[in-house]
């Protein structure tokens, strides 16, 4: 009986429901991403390159703010810059120098200008030349921005930056500068079309022009980035075989905040491309012979390091103790789920300076040692097995940040220290209040990553002057930092490479950090994918990228 | 009436500044700054102190709150966000409608769909449609919507490839957003209105109406279905608020471009105008939705009236 009644409305109901569907579709704002949409060939300008087409997509985390090299780095733009910009110079995965805007280079004898002949063929995106006036022009524009730039820094020593004629520029410094070449490698240093910069004023960010591979060509805030490929590009660096235009037509960059959305959205051939930083997924993408699985340099290294500012860790002893105390490979095989290699050294295995042979000194796990060292620093072991000097109970606090595996790699520490009879609280916090507690000082020990993609990496962390920045370890050895001053003016590589094998050593003795391993960081491609390049610091090159349909 | 309109007016008001001032006060003394997150890791003090300067970043707390909110209110100037230098208003105006499309076709689904399941079971009570109906909802209302969310692409993108995992931009893109977020509303309006139509079932007046011969058609249109909403309603109006807290996650599993995920991405990088505009607006629109209810139920039913509110 209450069924003819409630047939109207359930009727009623449907008509409403499609009706506000209707509506609300109609007012979705713009269109989907025009993927696959660019499959006529267009006329191009190097006719030695076949246009095979397709469109490669790779997941984005965060959405950049903007896409100006010089613009804030905050967010996730680095990714993108390499393909709509290109550099000076090309340092590959090995960190070795190659030319690349720049033919070649020439360092005066006093190491204080350095001379850079440019390649005479490079157009901007819109047409107008790259010359001499438009590197002076980026890199002064680089210079003022700067204090917004995470590697102002690299450039702190240059005086003056000169047009000596159409494709010559010579950059003149106080002091030679050892980090420089790094400096200029990077995305934030890629060459900007100063007409672009000109007519567009604040919304260069938003329609960057550079002389890269690919070009914008369409930017739906929130959803995706699409790169269309440069027709005219013939000039690609050193680790792609193809140097002319792209094979594919577009690079599209989807935004995708959640990693497991991430993998599900690769899983479903919506991405070609996503970084890989959980153990459980690479688990599961393996089962899949068809994914391609490719490890990134990034030159990094996880460390714990010691506020040598507070007791008992101004004590060397007890820095040496725990780092008797500390079972690497276990913490790699159980926290790190295998993915990673122990570090025995300060350096990065991928950077100048490191030297296998610095192992051989390196301390080992020994928890017996690490109980001989505590008595030697004056601590006596009590009846319930911990260790207290002047009363005071031997305790720390890990402060690290919430980001995987820290946690687990916490723990491990924990109990490891735990077993030498030092009890451990773990604090984990956002990041940028790991940096900040970090900074002023307010902190035992912290378990922290560093990457970079220069040897420098040592004396941004550990030189005294930096204490009260990115020394946070208050760490201040005169020595080092003496040989920190002579790697600065070294230009030359092997040189520089044999100074910080010296500070290491000091390091090594000393032991502001206790180093624990190497990340190792996976990204994954889908197998649709041919020659997709890995490069330096984490960069995927689509130059010679095909795909298979 | 109007004495009532003032008073929740001016409640209405003192809600926006309060959680305006709340915002601004959890965001300036938490941990860094927009200046921070724009001069990166390797900044050098004096750096830093000077784009937080040319940011007002150094200016002292209630003098920043202040200018904010004189800006704000006197010239409709939301400001610029920090990290990218774009209008607030503009980065809103770009992402709002994703959210009141996204928010809006799950208010109606739970809507449509929660009625439907809640007429059913309430149709005989304790059957064992009634029964599986209600087991069903209490598993919606437990199940977290993120983790309902990761089953739905498994099951419906990866396993049958019906439909894309993330994005925006076609009605297939809509219709797993929408699923999740609809989820947990429609057990509670399913649940809500089953109760609420065995309670309205034995009421004095339906009785009376049966006893005066109406057909059982029209003692369930007239009074039994119409009174049994008014709560239903109700519920609705508070929870269309409560939506928009949901979508943040929601828009965040599914890539969805709305409001929730940028004022997430703002939140994590201090971006204080941005974080400011985005609090403010939902602020308001619950309270507008909320005084949107409050009057309705104050003329639907008169025996709630204005004194009652």
């Amino acid at each position: 009986m209450k069924r003819d009644t409630y047939v109207p409305t359930t009727a009623l109901i449907v008509v409403l429901l499609m009706a506000v569907l209707a509506m609300t579709a109609c007012a979705a704002p713009a269109a989907a991403p025009a993927q696959g949409e660019e499959t006529a060939a267009q006329p191009t300008g190097s006719a030695e390159t076949p246009v095979e087409g397709g469109v490669v997509t790779r997941a984005l985390t965060t959405e950049p703010s903007g896409l100006d090299p010089h613009g804030p780095p905050g967010s996730g733009q680095n990714v993108i810059l390499p393909y709509i910009f290109d550099t000076l110079i090309y340092l590959d995965g090995d960190n070795v120098l190659h030319p690349f805007l720049a033919e070649s280079w020439e360092i005066a004898e006093d190491g204080k200008t350095i001379t850079f002949t440019l390649r005479p063929d490079v157009v901007f995106h819109d047409g107008t030349p790259m010359n001499a006036d438009a590197v002076v022009f980026t890199f002064e524009r680089f210079m003022e921005l700067g204090g917004k730039s995470p590697v102002a820094g690299g450039l702190r020593n240059i005086t003056s930056v000169e047009a000596v004629d159409e494709n010559t520029v010579a950059f003149h410094f106080e002091e030679p500068s050892a980090t420089f070449f790094s400096t200029i490698a990077l995305p934030y240093a890629g060459i900007i079309s100063p007409a672009a910069v000109e007519q567009e004023g604040e919304e260069f960010a938003r329609q960057p022009v550079g002389t890269g591979p690919f070009m914008l060509d369409a930017w739906e805030p929130g959803v995706s980035i699409t790169l269309k490929r440069n027709p005219d590009y013939n000039w690609g660096p050193a680790d792609v075989e193809n140097k002319g235009a792209p094979y594919i037509d577009a690079a599209a960059f989807k935004v995708i905040p959640d990693a497991s959305a991430q993998l599900a959205a690769f899983q479903a051939g919506e991405v070609d491309i996503i970084f890989v930083n959980q153990p459980a997924h690479l688990e599961k993408l393996k089962q899949d012979e068809s994914v391609q699985l490719q490890e990134m340099v990034f030159n990094s290294l996880v460390y714990l390091g010691f506020n040598t500012s507070r007791a008992p860790f101004d004590d060397v002893n007890v820095r040496q103790a725990f780092a008797h105390a500390i079972d690497k490979q276990a913490i790699v095989d159980i926290a790190v789920g295998g993915v990673g290699q122990p570090a025995c050294q300060f350096m990065a295995s991928t950077l100048p300076g490191y030297d296998p042979a610095l192992c051989a000194d390196a301390p080992a796990y020994d928890p017996e040692q690490a109980k001989a060292l505590l008595a030697e620093a004056g601590f006596t072991q009590t009846d319930q097995g911990q260790w207290e000097r002047d009363g005071e109970i031997l305790q720390a606090t890990i402060l690290t940040s919430t980001r995987p595996p820290n946690g687990d790699v916490a723990t491990m520490l924990q109990a490891q220290l735990a077993a030498i009879g030092v009890p451990i609280e773990i604090q984990q916090l956002d990041s940028r209040a790991v940096l900040k507690a970090a900074t002023e000082g307010d902190y035992d020990i912290t378990l922290w990553r560093y990457g970079w993609n220069d040897p420098d990496v040592l004396n941004i962390y550990l030189g005294s002057d930096r204490i009260g920045r990115t020394n946070r370890s208050f760490y201040s050895n005169p020595a080092v930092d003496e040989i920190f001053a002579q790697t600065a003016r070294e230009l030359d590589p092997d040189a520089r490479a044999q100074l910080y094998v010296e500070a290491q050593k000091l390091l090594l003795e000393d032991m502001p950090w206790i180093p624990l391993y190497e990340p190792v960081n996976v990204i994954a491609i889908s197998g649709r994918v041919q020659d997709a390049v890995i490069g330096p610091m984490g960069r995927v090159l689509l130059n010679d990228a095909r795909v298979k349909e | 009436m109007i004495p009532f309109l003032i008073r929740r007016l001016v409640g209405a008001l003192l809600a926006l500044v309060t959680v305006s001032f709340i915002t601004f006060l959890l965001l300036a003394t938490g941990p860094g700054d927009a200046a921070d997150a724009l001069v990166g890791e390797f900044a050098s003090q004096e750096q830093l102190d000077e784009v937080r300067a040319s940011m007002g970043l150094d200016a002292p707390f209630f003098q920043r709150y202040l200018d904010y909110m004189a800006g704000a209110a006197l010239h409709q100037d939301m400001g610029d966000s920090l990290i990218s230098g774009r209008p607030v208003a503009r980065l809103i105006r770009e992402r709002l409608p994703y959210t009141a499309l996204l928010t809006l076709s799950a208010l109606t689904l739970a809507a449509m769909l929660g009625s439907i399941t809640g007429l059913i079971a309430a149709a005989r009570p304790g059957g064992w449609l009634d029964l599986g109906l209600m087991s069903l909802t209490t598993l919606g209302l437990s199940v977290p919507t993120f983790w309902a969310a990761l089953l739905l692409i498994h099951f419906f993108s990866l396993k049958l490839g019906w439909l894309p995992v993330t994005g925006a931009g076609s009605p297939a893109h809509l219709v797993l957003p929408t699923l999740s977020l609809a989820l947990p509303l429609t057990a509670m309006v399913a649940r809500l209105m089953r109760a609420s139509l065995l309670d309205v079932k034995e009421a004095d007046y339906v009785r009376t109406a049966r006893a005066k011969g109406l057909k059982p058609g029209k003692v369930w249109q007239g009074h039994i279905l119409r009174n049994a909403l008014i709560p239903v309603l109700t519920m609705l109006g508070v929870y269309a608020g409560r939506l928009l807290a949901g979508a943040v996650v929601i828009e965040t599993v599914f890539g969805w471009p709305g409001l929730g995920r940028l004022t997430v991405q703002a939140v994590l990088d201090n971006d204080l105008p941005v974080v400011m505009g985005a609090v403010l607006l939902i602020a308001f629109l619950y309270q507008a939705i909320n005084l949107g209810v409050d009057i309705l139920h104050a003329w639907a039913d008169p025996r709630v009236g204005g004194s009652a509110l």
